[in-house]
C-alpha cells in the first residue's frame, strides 16, 4: 500500500536486518545495554523522562501533550473503572487485595506454576471467570477503564519486573525475539522503528523509544477518544505494518509485554496516559 | 437542524427551563439566539460581519495567540488567546481559516472577566487559526499557521 | 440526562483561571457516516455561560468545530470563597451545570 511504502522510505529502512540465532541473553545485561544505547543516542535526555514517550523528542509536541494532560480527557474513564471495580468489589478484592494502589505494579509477572506470563488485564478477566462472572472484552471498554483506574492509583511507583528463574528468562527471550524479528509485508521489526529509529519521524508521528513503552498504559489516544490496552496498541501497530497481528492476550503478546516491561524497569508508572 | 425558538413561549420545557427555573437566566438572555448566520458563514469575513458588524480588524501584537506549529491531532488542536494585556476587551472570536465554516466560537466578556480563553478546536487540514478581539469598540486580530498532517502509525 | 462538567480553579490576586472539561461528543453534523452515506446528526454544545456569585461574567457561543469532550479555560475576577457556575446547553436541548467554590 502506498501509505505504508512511504513510511518505509522515510525511515530509510533496509530490509536485511534479521537475527540469525534465537535470543538467549541475560536480561539485566540486555537492559543495561539498551539504556546505554539510548543515553548515547540522546545524551541530554534523562532516563526517567522516557516514561513520557515520543514527546521527549519535540518541544512543540511536548507542549501540546502538557496542555492535554493539564485537564486530561481520561478522567471519566478512570471514574468508570472505579465504578466497575466497586460493582464487583468482593470478587476483585479476593483476587487482588483491598489496596488498589498496590495492584498495577505487580504486573506483568512470570507465574512459575503455569510457566506463563500473567498480565494485569489477563488477571482481571481470570478473576472474573473464576468467580463465574462474564469476562470483559480485551482491547477497550470496561477492561481498559478498570486497568486505567488501577494504573492511576499506582502512579509514581516504579516498574519492577522480576526475572528469577529459567522459565522467566525464557519468556523474556521469547518476547525479545518477537521484538527484533522483522515481519509482515514491510519486513519491519519493532526494533527497527522503536530502538534504531526512535525519535525520527514516520510521516508526522515521532517514533517512541521502547524504553518507557509500557509505563503509561492503558492509553487514551486522541484518535480513539477512549482508553485502550497495550495489546490493543500492539494489534493496531502490527496491522499498520501489514503484518498479521498476534492474538490479544495470547502467549506472544504476553511475552512481548514481559520483555518490554522489564526494559522499563526503574521507570515510574504514569498511566493512564494521553497520546495522539 | 431545526433550532428551537425561545420566542414561541417554550420556556416551560427543556434546557432553558432548567436554567430559567434556577433563576440564572432572565428571559432577555435566553432570547439571545445562537448566531446561526455567523456559524454557517463559509467565508471568514462574512462570519466576522455577522458577529461584529465589521470584518476589518487590525493586526495586533498585544494579542498573545498560542497554537502548535504542527498539530499532533487536528481534531484536538489546543488554542489559547490571551488579550489580558489589552484594555476594554469585550469579545474574542476564534476562527479556523480553511474549515468549511470558519467561525469556531465566540466569547463575550463582562467587566468581571478578563480577555482570555483557552480551548481545543478541530482543524481538518493545514490552515491559519485566527483570533479576533473586540476591544474598546475596535477589532484587532492575530493569526498563525498550524500544520495538520496525517500520522504514519495508527492502530 | 444532563451534560457532565468537571471544574477546576484557584484564585490568585483577585483573578481565578477557571478550567472546565465537559463530556460531550460535539458532533458537527458535517461528518459522514460511511455506511449510510448520510451525515451523523449534529449534536454539539452551543451556549456556555460562566457566572461569578450569580452574575454573568462570560457568555460564549460554540459550533461543532470545538473539539469533542471539550476543554475550556477562562479568567474571571474572583476571590477565594466566591462561587463560579458554568451553565451550558446543546443544540438538541440537553443542558448541564456545575458550581465550584474557589479556594
Amino acid at each position: 500500500m502506498k501509505k505504508t511504502l512511504l513510511i518505509a522510505l522515510t525511515l530509510g529502512v533496509s530490509v536485511g536486518a534479521t537475527s540469525a540465532m534465537a535470543s538467549n541473553v541475560d536480561p539485566e545485561t540486555d537492559r543495561q545495554q539498551m539504556i546505554d544505547y539510548f543515553k548515547a543516542k540522546s545524551p541530554n535526555i534523562k532516563i526517567e523522562d522516557y516514561a513520557n514517550g515520543a514527546y521527549i523528542y519535540s518541544a512543540d509536541k511536548y507542549a501540546q501533550w502538557e496542555a492535554a494532560e493539564e485537564f486530561p480527557p481520561y478522567l471519566d474513564a478512570v471514574d468508570a473503572g472505579e465504578a466497575a471495580w466497586n460493582k464487583d468489589k468482593a470478587v476483585f478484592e479476593k483476587c487482588f487485595g483491598s489496596d488498589v494502589s498496590k495492584i498495577r505494579p505487580k504486573y506483568p509477572y512470570f507465574d512459575e506454576a503455569t510457566q506463563q506470563v500473567v498480565t494485569l488485564e489477563g488477571a482481571i478477566n481470570k478473576c472474573r471467570t473464576d468467580a463465574g462472572l462474564k469476562p470483559y472484552k480485551w482491547k477497550k471498554g470496561t477492561l481498559a477503564d478498570v486497568s486505567g483506574y488501577l494504573a492511576y492509583n499506582a502512579r509514581g511507583q516504579k516498574i519492577d519486573v522480576k526475572i528469577d528463574s529459567e522459565g522467566a528468562k525464557k519468556a523474556f527471550n521469547a518476547g525479545r525475539e518477537i521484538y527484533i524479528t522483522p515481519r509482515g509485508q514491510l519486513n519491519l521489526s519493532c526494533a527497527k522503528c522503536h530502538t534504531y529509529n526512535a525519535g525520527r519521524l514516520a510521516r508526522s508521528n515521532i517514533l517512541s523509544p521502547n524504553v518507557g513503552h509500557t509505563t503509561h498504559f492503558p492509553v487514551f489516544r486522541a484518535k480513539w477518544q477512549n482508553l485502550g490496552t497495550l495489546h490493543r496498541r500492539y494489534d493496531g501497530c502490527m496491522k499498520n505494518m501489514r503484518a498479521t497481528p498476534f492474538k490479544t492476550q495470547g502467549e506472544e503478546f504476553r511475552n512481548l509485554e514481559f520483555f518490554e516491561a522489564y526494559m522499563s524497569n526503574g521507570l515510574e508508572i504514569n498511566g493512564p496516559g494521553y497520546r495522539e | 437542524m431545526k433550532r428551537r425558538s425561545f420566542l414561541k413561549g417554550t420556556l416551560a420545557t427543556g434546557a432553558a427551563a432548567v436554567a430559567v427555573n434556577a433563576g440564572l437566566l432572565t428571559p432577555s438572555t435566553v432570547l439571545a439566539e445562537w448566531n446561526k448566520n455567523a456559524f454557517s458563514a463559509k467565508k471568514a469575513d462574512d462570519a466576522l460581519n455577522s458577529v461584529f458588524g465589521s470584518a476589518s480588524a487590525t493586526a495586533s501584537g498585544d494579542i498573545k495567540l498560542k497554537a502548535p506549529a504542527i498539530a499532533e491531532n487536528g481534531a484536538v488542536t489546543p488554542v489559547t488567546v490571551d488579550a489580558t494585556g489589552m484594555s476594554g476587551v469585550e469579545s474574542i472570536a476564534i476562527m479556523a481559516s480553511k474549515n468549511p465554516m470558519p467561525l469556531v466560537c465566540t466569547y463575550d466578556f463582562s467587566s468581571s472577566a478578563l480577555g482570555y480563553v483557552s480551548t481545543r478546536i478541530k482543524m481538518g487540514e493545514t490552515m491559519n487559526v485566527i483570533a479576533v478581539v473586540k476591544a474598546g469598540g475596535k477589532l484587532f486580530k492575530a493569526e498563525q499557521e498550524v500544520k495538520v498532517t496525517i500520522g504514519g502509525c495508527g492502530g | 440526562m444532563s451534560i457532565k462538567i468537571r471544574m477546576r480553579g484557584k484564585s490568585k490576586g483577585g483573578v481565578a483561571e477557571v478550567k472546565a472539561l465537559i463530556k460531550h461528543p460535539m458532533e458537527s453534523g458535517v461528518r459522514m457516516n460511511k455506511k449510510t452515506g448520510k451525515p451523523y446528526p449534529a449534536k454539539f454544545i452551543d451556549t456556555v455561560k460562566v457566572l461569578v456569585n450569580g452574575t454573568e461574567a462570560v457568555n460564549s457561543q460554540w459550533s461543532g468545530a470545538v473539539s469533542a469532550n471539550p476543554y475550556m479555560a477562562v479568567q474571571v475576577k474572583a476571590n477565594a470563597g466566591d462561587e463560579v457556575k458554568i451553565v451550558l446547553t446543546d443544540n438538541t436541548g440537553e443542558a448541564g451545570e456545575d458550581t465550584l467554590k474557589l479556594k
